[in-house]
């Protein structure tokens, strides 16, 4: 990769970011970020480690684990930093701060934070697989419980409905650009979220809250409920599978 | 020996649930409300011994519960105010406004009866 074509990347990235508004950035334009993001990530490895560009069949988690810890082994290996054209090295860090600015002015990055987050934003599978689903313990709210799982279930059941009722809520508040009336939705079902050890949704719903009681953000509280109608099936399933080993157990 | 009568305050029907269970397993007579409208229409006819309230609730907030009955019903029951995490500053109006005590989401029931145990021996 010559550096002609890492700053044809640069460019590419940087039209892609030119072109979505502020206002307009949908799931499918962060996926198109994330792509270019990762693209040119492999780009810049093969050009900082050249025996990666000579390897094309990297196993991709290999590849992966290379990617993120690029920044990493950038820093600490200073041969490989002697090797990189200075002035291409500048320009780079100044396009990446100048995207890191663009970024944190469409205020995604904190919901982009854990990587739970951003598997359930780039992961566009409407149904769960069973490896997506999130491992949650529901013992400690049967000691709650006081060991009776109907009680748990009743809870289970709750849980599902505020979660659809917040769902439905959301539509209309965001669609009605009623921010008062959203945050009032995400606070009632947050205590819900939290009792039941659920924290990707109740992280989502805390951040739609707090952006709620804040600077009201349209675009992105849409982002975040979008995260959360992903979320929630796949905690609801998981909830469920929970409950049934419990009642496996029981029997 | 009669059981003494608790008021629980809460619009989140699945915490309510879960605390309305345990409370009453705990020996409480209690009785839910689920907005500030049930919880006027209950103090109207009925004193508990001890109030559990959420602070945010539709109509008529835990604040406002804590005015109606320190300043209009000149009671001193003893109220106990569950507040979401990071909500000190109400927690502290609530103080000032007459609670007994707070309790942070998401909420122990466990901690919870040991607290209405300690505000009602108080008593």
């Amino acid at each position: 990769m010559k550096p002609k074509n890492l700053l044809f990347q640069l460019s590419h990235l940087e039209s892609n970011l030119n072109d979505f508004s502020f206002e307009k950035l949908s799931v499918e334009d962060a996926d198109q970020l994330k792509q270019s993001f990762l693209s040119f990530k492999r780009n810049l490895l093969e050009k900082i480690s050249p025996s990666n560009a000579e390897n094309q069949n990297i196993p991709s988690q290999i590849l992966k684990k290379t990617l993120q810890s690029f920044e990493k082994s950038a820093i600490a290996q200073d041969s490989s930093i002697s090797d990189l054209d200075m002035d291409m090295y500048d320009a780079i860090i100044s396009h990446y701060k100048s995207y890191g600015a663009v970024l944190k002015s469409l205020k995604i990055e904190s919901a982009m934070k854990k990587d739970n987050h951003s598997t359930l934003i780039f992961n566009k599978s409407d149904s769960p697989g069973a490896d997506s689903l999130h491992t949650i313990d529901l013992n400690p709210i049967l000691q709650d419980c006081m060991g009776e799982i109907d009680l748990l279930t009743q809870l289970v059941g709750l849980y599902e409905r505020n979660g659809l009722e917040f769902i439905g809520a959301a539509k209309i508040h965001l669609q009605t650009h009623d921010f008062k009336q959203l945050g009032l939705a995400a606070h009632k079902v947050k205590a819900g979220l939290a009792m039941m050890k659920t924290n990707s949704l109740h992280s989502i719903i805390l951040q739609i809250e707090s952006t709620c009681n804040g600077d009201k953000d349209l675009k992105h509280l849409q982002f975040l409920c979008d995260c959360f109608i992903m979320e929630f099936p796949i905690v609801r399933k998981s909830l469920k599978e929970a409950l049934a080993g419990l009642n496996k157990n029981k029997g | 020996m009669s059981k003494k009568k608790l008021l629980l305050a809460e619009d989140d029907e699945l915490l309510a649930s879960l605390l309305n269970f345990r409370l009453k397993k705990g020996g409480y007579d209690v009785s839910h409300s689920a907005d500030g409208k049930q919880v006027k229409e209950f103090l109207a006819t009925t004193t508990p011994d001890i109030i559990v309230s959420d602070i945010m609730m539709p109509y008529f907030s835990g604040m406002e519960l804590i005015a109606y009955v320190r300043n209009e019903l000149n009671s001193k029951i003893p109220i106990i105010i569950i507040s979401s995490a990071g909500n000190e500053e109400n927690v502290l109006n609530a103080f000032e406004l007459g609670a007994n005590d707070f309790i942070s989401k998401p909420v122990s029931p466990s901690e919870l009866l040991v607290r209405v145990a300690r505000e009602l021996n108080k008593n």
